[in-house]
């Protein structure tokens, strides 16, 4: 695994080797083959109203549309950063960090809930489909993106 | 003066998400500390969700979206 993410000044430092980009340059694709139906659009739509479906359903009239644009965008950033990565290391601003960290993680919970991977726990220690071996992967992209997102939390803010 | 009334944002266990991306969503749009993040993370996974916030129906609803946009599963619910 030969993926880096490292805390800077200005945002994250990112690099990828050619295996990592190939699979990241592939996820918008992915992304932006949701449709509205299945169970992977219920998973990225849950309601917010348990138990009141009127209030529901102006919920979702309301602001459904918005969280597909903000999925979008996600996806774009995701695109423009895997172009960018192919000519070598990046630096990150941190909301373009957070959209690339955004955007995997809704490609791994697409993937989950498309392939009936409901629960980690369900997941091998050694992945041994093509499927859990990219959720697996995904889940380790989060891993060293929230990492070097949180060292920035934890860095004061020059006064 | 009118008082309002509070909703809780409520946040649901969801098997997928990794417990350290939750806790950085946490920090992230509530502004909570490593300690108290985790903390509510662990209440999420122990016993099936926690209230991460509690808002003006408005912004209860402007903070699920997030949390939607974030990949959890949260809800609002009367107090």
């Amino acid at each position: 695994m030969s993926l880096r993410c490292e805390a800077t000044e200005q945002g994250v430092l990112l690099s990828a080797g050619s295996m990592e980009l190939s699979v990241l340059s592939a996820l918008p694709e992915f992304l932006a083959s949701i449709d509205g139906s299945g169970p992977e659009a219920e998973r990225l739509h849950p309601p917010a109203y348990r138990d009141d479906d009127e209030a529901e359903r102006e919920f979702q009239r309301l602001v459904g549309d918005d969280l597909d644009g903000l999925h979008r965008a996600d996806a774009t950033e995701l695109a423009e950063v895997t172009r960018r990565l192919g000519h070598g290391p990046i630096e990150l601003e941190v909301a373009q960090a957070e959209s690339l960290l955004r955007a995997v993680g809704t490609a791994r919970l697409a993937l989950a809930a498309r392939t009936g991977l409901f629960d980690l726990d369900e997941l091998p220690e050694t992945p041994s489909t093509p499927q859990q071996t990219l959720v697996h992967f995904l889940g380790v992209v989060q891993e060293s993106l929230v990492g070097a997102l949180s060292d920035r939390l934890d860095t004061p803010s020059p006064s | 003066m009118v008082a309002i009334s509070p909703w809780d944002v409520v946040v649901w266990n969801d098997p997928v998400n990794l417990m350290s991306y939750v806790v950085w969503v946490f920090r992230s749009l509530f502004g909570y500390g490593e300690q108290e993040a985790t903390r509510l993370m662990l209440a999420v996974h122990h016993e099936g969700r926690a209230v991460v916030a509690s808002e003006p129906r408005e912004q209860a609803e402007l903070a699920v979206t997030r949390l939607h946009h974030h990949g959890l599963w949260a809800t609002l619910e009367r107090r």
